[in-house]
């Protein structure tokens, strides 16, 4: 497969005075994973919705797997599996009767439906509880059969909405490895997480929402190289001024921050190695002695700081694509 | 083993029939799951039975009653059709449980065709009633000498129109819950339906021994035709017009009732309705233009859009201005300027 398994344009949903979409634009290449990304109530999960058909946009247009979600809704559920940020399980069947229930609704037979659910409890390690009651189980539990429901037509394009939240480390690990899986497959993935780890190991291209609207969208490296909170950690050594050093490197164009910790490590955010260079001459020609000098990179979580935060708005219109 | 790319998508969607039959199965599998749910449901009407022929029976005028009718002849075939509307109240509470559970969510993103998720329902509901119904027959006819003029035909016919009746019924408490969505609500307004609905009816009494007031809320309430038409059945009284008439009016309701059903139930989770959908459709219509306005206005002022040029990001940050000083973690400065320019 080539060409995007989704494609979104000025995608827009609105409850009422609430804008939970205020014009989304994203491809996501077919047979790749994108990492959604965004704060609380940033619109991930509707966006989801709208892509599964679930809810209807606004205004915009959306295409998965070449289908319009308006338009062609069927063809777009032929297409699909989705696993809620709620579970949707039946809670008065077993977790087995729950994926072979899914499995006739999409037209297989008996002996069709029970052999796929047999092979997605053993995917998942469900073993003996899948013949309990979907009620008694463990949030965890209940993750991962819907996670199985989702996969049971064997989808090319998947939705997972917070997948991994309530999963002790190995009920993560047995996803991701599921997703890898079903990558390799050639299957298109979009996840929502609030694991910057989660995105960054399992996503091709992360896309960062903030009061529904795409702020960010890039690989891993390329949104931790944009923030520019690669910093260097400067303590000073005794007899120098942390006031005076702060003044020096202002002078010299940068903006340096205190460290929450230490009263005399000065903390300077630079955009490139090379500032190295300009910080330690500030340093030198205010005469500061330099006790320890530590380089870091920015993690993905700097770049959630910077970009997906409640009331950032400034770049949230910035990022707003005409 | 997730499947070759030969096997992707493989299940489009059952047919028609198919799809019905397994959502009946499930449904059946929720409403009998519990023995106990069932043993209990097929208790209510009867206990009804029990205690409206005991109670009402001894105190019964003869005199009021068509000649040679006994009460428990009077009561026993009203009594199957009042034993519907419980039964569809319950319909519309579990149809509402359904949404919150999470479960029409996955319908909705699967090819289900939606209006099956009633009709397997609505079947559901219809056979509990006629269990309900079959159970009040036996108990009036070997405890309670219940001996109708209109013989085992009469019967049966009596029957099958209060299944009628009871399908309509059904689909008005589905309707309801569709579009009210809250298990509070339709609780309530079961609460207030159910009783009057029952009482303020022939059922019970002839409408002539009724104050005049609840006379006239007798007649006009669909129930007492329902109630009527099955007495004419099942006691052999005139020629059945009532029943026709009946029948007509439960499948015309039953109709209507279907498509508000539908509509309601199509409507995304979680949302108003679809008046107040198409209204914010509209405001979102305005406002994007007056976005895209706003956004020309500005566009010589804004620096590149961030998601065209990802790598410009780090130049678009505003550095720390002079004045702030050492004070404060990394990211406070940021946030307090990022309030300051919205
Ligand atoms: N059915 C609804 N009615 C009204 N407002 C809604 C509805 N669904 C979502 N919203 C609003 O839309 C916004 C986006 O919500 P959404 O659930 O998409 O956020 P999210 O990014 O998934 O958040 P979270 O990380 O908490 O799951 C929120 O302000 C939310 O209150
Ligand atoms: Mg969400």
């Amino acid at each position: 497969m080539n060409g995007n398994a989704i494609r979104v344009r000025g995608l827009r949903k609105s409850f009422g005075d609430v804008h939970a979409l205020a014009g989304i634009d994203l491809d996501v290449r077919a047979g790749t994973v994108l990492g959604l990304l965004g704060h609380n109530g940033a619109g991930k999960t509707t966006l989801i919705r709208v892509l599964a058909t679930v809810t209807p946009p606004t205004a915009g247009t959306a295409e998965v797997a070449g289908f319009d979600v308006s338009d062609q809704g069927l063809e777009v559920r032929r297409r699909i599996g989705l696993t809620g940020q709620f579970a949707a399980l039946d809670e008065h069947l077993s977790g087995f009767a729950n994926l072979v229930l899914i499995a006739r609704l999409l037209g297989a037979g008996t002996g069709e439906a029970r052999r796929r659910a047999t092979e997605l409890v053993e995917m998942f390690d469900l073993g003996d509880a899948a013949r309990r009651r979907a009620g008694t189980y463990s949030g965890g539990m209940r993750r991962r059969i819907d996670l199985a429901a989702s996969l049971v037509a064997r989808p090319s394009v998947l939705f997972l909405d917070e997948p991994t939240t309530g999963l002790d480390p190995v009920g993560r690990q047995v996803l991701w490895d599921a997703v890898r899986k079903l990558v390799a497959d050639g299957t298109t993935v979009l996840l929502t997480t609030q694991y910057l780890d989660e995105a960054d190991q399992l996503a091709d291209r992360i896309a960062v929402l903030d009061g529904g609207r795409v702020v960010a969208e890039g690989t891993a490296a390329e949104l931790k190289a944009t923030t520019g909170s690669r910093s260097l950690h400067i303590t000073l050594a005794e007899g120098s001024e942390p006031g005076a050093a702060a003044r020096a490197l202002r002078d010299a164009g940068f903006s340096p921050v205190a460290d929450g910790g230490n009263p005399r490590t000065v903390v300077v955010p630079v955009a490139e190695a090379a500032d190295l260079v300009e910080v330690v001459r500030a340093l030198v020609d205010g005469h500061t002695d330099i006790a320890d000098l530590v380089f870091t990179e920015p993690t993905l979580d700097d770049v959630y700081m910077s970009l997906a935060r409640p009331g950032t708005r400034a770049a949230a219109d910035g990022g707003k694509s005409g | 083993m997730t499947g070759t790319v030969a096997e992707r998508d493989a299940w489009r969607g059952g047919s028609t029939l198919g799809q019905l039959r397994t959502l009946t199965a499930r449904q059946f599998r929720i409403v009998y799951g519990d023995r106990r749910v069932a043993f209990f449901s097929l208790l209510q009407p009867v206990i009804m039975l029990l205690l409206f022929s005991q109670v009402f029976g001894r105190m019964a005028n003869p005199e009021v009653f068509p000649r040679g009718v006994r009460y428990i002849d009077y009561l026993a075939p009203a009594l199957l059709v009042t034993t519907a509307i419980g039964s569809a109240q319950g319909a519309g509470l579990g149809l509402v449980r359904d949404m919150e559970s999470g479960m029409v969510v996955r319908f909705r993103s699967l090819p289900v065709r939606l209006p099956l998720v009633l009709v397997a329902r609505s079947l559901t509901d219809l056979v509990r009633v006629g269990l309900q119904m079959l159970a009040v027959l036996g108990c009036a006819l070997l405890l309670l000498d219940f001996r109708p003029d209109g013989g085992a035909p009469g019967v049966l016919a009596a029957m099958l129109l209060s299944l009628v009746v009871a399908w309509s019924l059904i689909w008005v408490f589905l309707a309801l819950g569709a579009w009210l969505r809250s298990i509070e609500v339709l609780a309530s307004i079961g609460f207030l339906a159910v009783f009057p609905l029952m009482f303020a009816s022939s059922a019970f009494v002839p409408l002539e021994l009724l104050p005049r007031w609840l006379r006239i809320v007798a007649t006009v309430n669909p129930l007492t035709y329902g109630v009527e038409a099955s007495r004419e059945l099942a006691l052999g009284w005139g020629a059945g017009a009532t029943a026709v008439a009946a029948v007509a009016a439960s499948l015309g309701l039953t109709a209507v009732m279907a498509m508000v059903a539908v509509a309601g139930f199509r409507r995304p989770p979680g949302e108003g309705s679809t008046r107040s959908a198409r209204r914010a459709r509209l405001r979102a219509a305005a406002r994007q233009q007056q976005d895209d306005e706003q956004q020309e206005a500005q566009a010589g002022q804004q620096p590149a859009a961030l998601r065209d040029a990802p790598l410009d990001l780090a130049h678009r940050l505003p550095r720390q201005g002079p004045d702030e000083g050492v004070e404060g973690g990394p990211h406070q400065g940021a946030r307090e300027r990022g309030g300051k320019e919205t």
